[in-house]
C-alpha cells in the first residue's frame, strides 16, 4: 500500500522532474564534462583542468571576476538595508500602505531586460529624461553608463531597484511573524523605538536577513540582463560580469569548453559563499 | 493503478508533442528549404515578397523563412548546425562568413559561379564570400555606408547644405563649427556628428582606410595617425560622444543633436519618418582617397543539407540574382544591391538607391575571409578606441598593444 502510494507520487512529480532533469540537472552536468575539454563544435579535445588553469592567466577572467565581486559588494548589503527599511516604513500603519507595497514590489514582477531598456533610455547623457531633470537641478550627471568610471554605479542602481521590492515583501512576511506581545515587553520595560529594533526585530529576524542575504547575493553575482542591455560589458570591458563572459565565450566565441568552465566556477564561488553565509547566520540565529 | 496508467501517458504525450517535427524535407518530390535571417525591419515586406515569388514560381521547392532578431539567429545558429537540426539557409553580414566556414559547417558553393554569373555581380560582394580561396556564401545585397546630414543644422552653422564637405579637411572643420555648447558646461548640446564605437555598423575603419590605415596593420604610422586625429577631435573639440552603440548614434542624429551621421540606407525611411531634412553624401575622402565601407550580406548553404536541397538552393541564390528581383530588393529595401547592371531608371521607386549605388565601387568589406573577425573586432579593436577616445590610453601603445593581440588571430 504504502510503495503504491509512493509510486502514485511519483508519477504525480514525473512530469516536473522530468522537465527539471532534461532542462536543468542533465545541461549542467553535461557543461562540467565539457568544462575538461577543449571544445567548440563536435567532440572536442580532452584538456582535464586545462581551462581552468588557463583562467587564472586571463586578464578576461580577472577583470571579470573583479567587476562581478565590485558589483555583489555593493549591490547586496543596499538591497537588503533599503528592503529592510521599506518594510519596516511599510509594516506599520502609512496612509496608501497597499499602494507603496504593490509600486515597491512591481519592478521585481517585470523583466529586467525590459526595464533596462526603459532605463538605458531615462539615462541617456544626452537625451534622457531623468539626466535632462537632474541637469535643470544642476548635477552633472557626466558620461552615464558610457563613462567606464562610473557605469557601473549605474548597473548597481537599477539592480538594487529591481530587487529591494522583493526583498521587502520577504521582510514583510518576517515582521509579521513577530509576536506582538514582545513589543508591548519591551516597551514596558522602557525600551525606545531603537532599542526595540536593536533587541526584538533584529534578532528575531534572523532568518529572513539570512535567506535574503543569501539570495540576494547569489543575485548580484549572477548579473546579467542590465549589462546586456545597457552597456553590453563596455565600455572596454569595465562592466563585463562573470555571466556576461561566460555568454561572450560561449555564444560569441563558441569556446564552449572555456565558457562551461568559468560557469563552474561562478557555481563553485556561489557554493562557497552560501554555505560561508549559512554558518554565519546560524551561529547568530536567535531561538525561542 | 488506473491513474498512474493514465498520469504515464499524458507525460508521454507531451514529451512528444515536444519534440516530434517533420525534418526529413524531401516528402513526394517536394524539396522545403528552411532559411533564416534577422531582416525584421522596414526590408522584411520586400524579401517576404521575393520568397513568396519564388514559392510560387518553383513547383518543386518551398522556401520557410524564419525572421528572427540578429541577436537570437547568431545564439542559435552554431548549436543548431552542431546538432543537425541547422538552418539550410541563413542570410548574414559578410564578416561572419569566415567565421562560419571555419568551423566546417557551410557548403563550398564554388560551382555556382560561373564566369558569366561572377561578371555581373558587384566585385567586393563576390570576393567577400572567399574563405581560403574558396567561396562560401552567394552575394545577397550590398551598399555603401554614406554619410547623411542634417540641412537645417548646416544652415544654422553657416555651412552650405547643397555642398557637403568632400575632403577630411573640409570634413573636419565642419564637425568643428557642428558642434555646439551653447550653455557652456562643456557638454555640446549639438554634436558634430556620432561616432558609435560598439554594438554598430564599423565606422572607424572606414576613417583607417582613409588615411592608408588598416585594421591588419594597427600600429602603421598610417592608423596610428588616423586614430590620433580623430580620437583628438572626439576628445578635445568634443564632436561625437563616446560609448555610443550604432542605435544611439542615429538616434542622435534623428533628433537633431549630432549634425551627421555614418550609416547605411535602410535609415532613410526612419529620418523621414522623423520630419528631418537630411542629405547623403560620400564620406568625404581622406588623404588616402574616397573610401567607405561596405553594408554586405550572403546566402550560406548548410553543409549537411542534402543534393537535392542544395540544387534547390543554388536554384534560389540564381532567382535571387535575376536582374528583377534585385530591382524588386533594390525599391523596397534601399539597398542597391549586387548587380553592376541596375540603372537609377530601375529604382526610380526608390531615389536613394541610385544615390547609394553611385558610391558602391568605393566600398570596401571588412575583414573579408577572416575566421576570427569578431574577435579581432570587438574585443581587441572597439575596446581600444574606446579607451583612446576617453583618454584612457596614449594612442600609439593602445594600437601597438591591439596589432600584438590581433597578429595571432588574423589569417592570410
Amino acid at each position: 500500500m504504502r510503495a503504491r502510494r509512493t509510486a502514485t507520487a511519483y508519477a504525480f512529480l514525473a512530469p516536473t522532474l522530468i522537465v527539471v532533469g532534461v532542462f536543468m540537472v542533465w545541461p549542467m552536468l553535461q557543461s562540467l564534462a565539457d568544462s575538461f575539454y577543449d571544445k567548440s563544435i563536435g567532440p572536442g579535445i580532452f584538456v582535464g583542468l586545462g581551462n581552468y588553469t588557463k583562467l587564472l592567466g586571463d586578464p578576461a577572467f580577472l577583470i571579470a571576476l573583479r567587476n562581478t565581486v565590485f558589483y555583489a559588494v555593493a549591490a547586496t548589503p543596499v538591497a537588503v538595508a533599503l528592503a529592510l527599511g521599506l518594510a519596516l516604513l511599510l509594516n506599520g500603519h502609512v496612509r496608501g500602505r497597499g499602494f507603496f507595497r504593490s509600486a515597491l514590489f512591481l519592478p521585481s514582477v517585470v523583466s529586467l531586460g525590459v526595464v533596462a531598456i526603459a532605463w538605458k533610455f531615462l539615462l541617456d547623457p544626452d537625451i534622457g529624461l531623468v539626466t535632462y531633470w537632474l541637469r535643470g537641478l544642476g548635477v552633472d550627471v557626466g558620461d552615464g553608463v558610457r563613462d567606464a568610471d562610473v557605469a557601473m554605479w549605474y548597473l548597481i542602481g537599477v539592480g538594487v531597484w529591481k530587487n529591494a521590492g522583493f526583498y521587502m515583501v520577504m521582510y514583510l512576511a518576517g515582521l509579521q511573524t513577530i509576536p506582538r506581545m514582545y513589543y508591548e515587553a519591551a516597551t514596558i520595560d522602557g525600551a525606545g523605538p531603537w532599542q526595540r529594533f536593536r533587541k526584538v526585530t533584529w534578532p528575531l529576524l534572523g532568518h529572513t536577513t539570512m535567506f535574503v542575504f543569501i539570495i540576494a547575493a547569489i543575485a548580484a553575482l549572477q548579473v546579467f540582463d542590465q549589462i546586456f542591455v545597457m552597456t553590453r560589458g563596455g565600455p572596454h570591458f569595465a562592466t563585463e560580469s562573470l555571466v556576461y563572459l561566460v555568454y561572450r565565450k560561449g555564444l560569441q566565441d563558441f569556446e564552449f569548453g572555456y565558457a562551461s568552465a568559468i560557469a563552474w566556477v561562478l557555481v563553485l564561488i556561489v557554493f562557497v559563499l552560501s554555505l560561508a553565509q549559512n554558518v554565519f547566520f546560524s551561529r547568530r540565529a536567535v531561538r525561542f | 493503478m488506473k491513474r498512474l496508467l493514465a498520469l504515464a501517458v499524458v507525460t508521454a504525450l507531451t514529451l512528444t508533442a515536444c519534440g516530434s517535427a517533420d525534418k526529413s524535407g524531401t516528402s513526394g518530390g517536394q524539396v522545403t528549404l528552411t532559411f533564416w535571417n534577422g531582416y525584421t525591419g522596414p526590408d522584411r515586406p520586400a524579401l517576404e515578397g521575393l520568397v513568396k515569388k519564388f514559392n510560387d514560381t518553383h513547383p518543386g521547392i518551398r522556401i520557410e523563412m524564419n525572421i528572427m532578431t540578429w541577436d537570437v539567429l547568431f545564439q542559435k545558429l552554431l548549436p543548431a548546425y552542431t546538432s543537425g537540426n541547422g538552418p539550410d539557409l541563413v542570410a548574414f553580414d559578410d564578416a561572419h562568413i569566415g567565421r562560419f566556414a571555419a568551423k566546417g559547417v557551410l557548403a563550398p558553393l564554388d560551382d555556382w559561379f560561373t564566369a558569366e554569373r561572377t561578371a555581373t555581380l558587384v566585385k567586393p560582394a563576390v570576393e567577400a564570400t572567399l574563405f581560403k580561396g574558396k567561396h562560401y556564401a552567394v552575394p545577397m545585397t550590398f551598399t555603401p555606408i554614406l554619410m547623411y546630414y542634417n540641412k537645417k543644422l548646416f544652415k544654422d552653422a553657416g555651412l552650405d547644405p547643397g555642398k557637403p564637405p568632400a575632403t577630411w579637411q573640409e570634413w573636419q572643420s565642419a564637425l568643428k563649427k557642428l558642434t555646439k555648447d551653447t550653455n557652456g558646461d562643456g557638454r555640446p548640446e549639438q554634436y558634430g556628428t556620432a561616432l558609435p564605437d560598439h554594438q554598430t555598423i564599423q565606422v572607424w575603419p572606414i576613417l583607417l582606410w582613409g588615411n592608408g590605415g588598416d585594421l591588419l596593420s594597427l600600429n602603421s604610422p598610417q592608423s596610428v595617425q588616423a586614430v590620433q586625429q580623430w580620437s583628438d577631435l572626439v576628445s578635445k573639440d568634443r564632436i561625437s560622444p563616446t560609448g555610443l552603440g550604432g542605435a544611439d548614434a542615429d538616434k542622435l542624429f534623428q533628433t537633431g543633436k549630432a549634425a551627421t551621421n555614418i550609416t547605411g540606407p535602410w535609415m532613410t525611411a526612419g529620418f523621414k519618418e522623423a520630419g528631418l531634412d537630411f542629405g547623403v553624401a560620400m564620406v568625404p575622402a581622406g588623404p588616402a582617397g574616397a573610401v567607405t565601407l561596405a553594408g554586405a550580406s550572403s546566402f550560406v548553404l548548410n553543409a549537411r543539407s542534402d543534393a537535392a536541397k542544395q540544387k534547390a538552393a543554388k536554384e534560389w541564390f540564381t532567382f535571387w540574382n535575376s536582374k528583377e528581383s534585385q530591382i524588386a530588393w533594390s525599391n523596397g529595401s534601399g539597398f542597391p544591391g549586387v548587380r553592376t547592371d541596375v540603372t537609377p531608371d530601375d529604382t526610380k521607386a526608390n531615389p536613394y538607391v541610385a544615390q547609394f549605388a553611385a558610391h558602391s565601387e568605393k566600398a570596401r568589406v571588412l575583414l573579408p575571409g577572416q575566421a576570427e573577425f569578431r574577435k579581432i573586432y570587438e574585443e581587441i579593436f572597439e575596446p581600444a578606441v574606446q579607451r583612446v577616445t576617453t583618454g584612457e590610453a596614449q594612442v600609439q601603445q593602445a594600437l601597438d598593444e591591439a596589432a600584438k593581440a590581433i597578429a595571432p588571430l588574423s589569417g592570410p
